[in-house]
């Protein structure tokens, strides 16, 4: 029975689970584009999206941010917590791209002083209308202060993952997001991928994901290069070697080569004994951030020398 | 005068400022976590000793960068009070709010005794009610006091009268024998151009009671709460 889908969306599918509350959610290899109006397959886009939002859900919960995922279960499957959906989206924009400039009248690009927020009610026979706060209100769905503590949560997560894809080499133009009820609270659901976010490559500006989607690229690669991006690259090992500084006392090298020189090795003349300290240092990095660790806390300069060996 | 001691994870000192300043002066003293970034309402913060952070790295390399820390040079510029003992002394010299750094005693070893300090200058509100020359008891107890500053620093401690205390003989005599970790100049105590900063080795607070053994470190408490009700 368990791949009978309890629901079937253009996306994702939800499949019940042995566990009470707990649901799995299997990632389809469709693309929707205008609402559904337009829907072609790219051949390994769902597990590529399933990857991200693993990975997304992982570091959000870090921070702090609720959200439904459990675990992985399998092959672009998540098992996540069964949440009751609100029938809203909440889009943040970084900065003009994807509908805003056509709807808007934008300059494409255009970087607003703060994120733009905007609710979406999810519908698509009507199109899934832009509501306001009152529209909310009025159907029913979410009290004001609802609406202001959702809009909040949205610009911090929005926050964390504008740094999180920043810090992986992928620029976040906007990001979608969807929130359920569980129990009394709201959690964030659904998935925060590829194909919620619209995204381009910091290097070269090419575009991602759902973004190339939109301009018309169908090829596997726009998915799974997000994939290959946010693969967590080991980083590389710098070496600092923190030393007394010539002519200060240093009485642990002091006392060290008596000790030598008792041992008999009296060829040593003399003794310094320093630090060494040795860093895992992610790419991006500057021998110039280095140098400022070492100033600011690694080395204490009144005292101290530093010498940092890394090749970047 | 409304003191604040401040809480490092790791400081072990805390409890006996505390007590001494509202035991037995009867001041008003609060705790202070080093989290805290308002502290307007004191006038005399005491950095206490311990290990803070561990000593990990650096003693106090690490509990400089506390937010408590980042509000002290403000605190300072308002002519409001500082004062780092021990441990405190040390996270005042990684912070740069007084000049120099402390290298590991001479001996390697962990020094705890009691040691004989001359006060150098008694025109400054830690010390006024002190004299010149007068000699104080009053306990050490470090791996890492043995102060180190350029000469030109030393120079400019010296002519600025912001040597406070030295280490010397019962007699008050400054000899190289009476120094327990070999300070430059047998320095226990500095002041930064203002006197409002005072960090110390010796733990005046070991030193207030008469079942201590020594009520020396008093003075110096004293003096500073005697300075805030404008004597002195």
């Amino acid at each position: 029975m368990a791949d009978v889908p309890l629901r079937e969306g253009k996306t994702k599918r939800l499949l019940p689970t042995e566990v009470p509350g707990r649901i799995n959610l299997y990632f389809k290899d469709e693309v929707s584009l205008q609402n559904g109006k337009s829907i072609f397959t790219i051949p390994g886009k769902g597990a590529a999206c399933a990857q991200v939002s693993l990975q997304v859900f992982r570091f959000l919960a870090q921070r702090g941010v609720e959200n439904h995922l459990v675990k992985e279960s399998g092959d672009r499957l998540l098992l996540v917590d069964e949440l009751e959906m609100l029938p809203i989206e909440v889009v943040v924009w970084n900065f003009a791209c994807g509908s805003l400039p056509e709807r808007l009248g934008f300059e494409p690009g255009a970087v607003f002083r703060e994120p733009l927020v905007e609710f979406f009610l999810k519908d698509d026979s009507k199109d899934d209308p832009l509501v306001t706060v009152e529209h909310l209100e009025a159907l029913g769905l979410l009290r004001r202060e609802e609406v202001e503590a959702l809009r909040s949560r949205a610009l911090k997560i929005n926050g964390f993952l504008r740094d999180y894809f920043d810090s992986h080499g992928i620029i976040l133009g906007s990001v979608k997001l969807e929130f359920g009820k569980l129990g009394d609270h709201f959690v964030l659901g659904d998935e925060v991928s590829p194909d919620t976010c619209l995204m381009w490559e910091k290097e070269g500006g090419k575009p991602l994901g759902r973004m190339a989607a939109l301009e018309g690229r169908r090829e596997p690669e726009i998915y799974a290069r997000v994939v290959s991006l946010m693969e967590e690259k080991p980083g590389k090992e710098a070496y600092v070697y923190v030393r007394p500084k010539q002519g200060i006392m240093d009485p642990q090298g002091q006392v060290t080569m008596r000790a030598l020189r008792d041992l008999g090795f009296s060829e040593v003349e003399d003794v310094r004994v320093g630090r060494y300290i040795i860093l895992r240092i992610r790419e991006g990095s500057s021998r110039e951030r280095l140098e400022e660790m070492c100033r600011r806390l690694l080395a204490n300069p009144v005292i101290e020398d530093y010498e940092i060996r890394w090749d970047d | 005068m409304r003191f604040g001691v401040v809480v490092f994870p790791g400081s072990n000192c805390e409890a006996d400022c505390y007590y001494v300043l509202r035991d037995v002066l009867g001041a008003e003293v609060d705790y202070v976590w080093h989290g805290e970034s308002d502290i307007d309402r004191y006038d005399c913060l005491v950095l206490p000793g311990g290990f803070s952070y561990g000593d990990y790295l650096r003693p106090g390399a690490i509990a400089r960068f506390s937010p408590v820390m980042e509000s002290l040079k403000g605190f300072a510029e308002k002519g409001k009070f500082i004062i780092g003992i021990c441990n405190g002394f040390q996270v005042l010299l990684e912070a740069g709010l007084l000049p120099g750094a402390m290298l590991w005693n001479e001996s390697l070893h962990f020094v705890c005794r009691y040691v004989h300090l001359r006060l150098e200058n008694d025109r400054t509100p830690w010390t006024h009610l002190g004299s010149e020359g007068q000699v104080l008891r009053i306990p050490i107890a470090h791996q890492q006091g043995n102060y180190y500053a350029d000469e030109k620093t030393l120079r400019a401690l010296e002519d600025s009268g912001r040597i406070i205390l030295r280490y010397c003989e019962p007699s008050g005599e400054v000899t190289r024998r009476a120094n327990p970790n070999g300070s430059v100049g047998n320095i226990a105590g500095i002041c930064d151009e203002d006197f409002n900063v005072f960090g110390l080795m010796p733990h005046p607070e070991r030193a207030s009671e008469e079942v201590l053994g020594s009520t020396d470190g008093l003075l110096i408490w004293r003096s500073i709460m005697e300075h805030a009700r404008g004597n002195g």
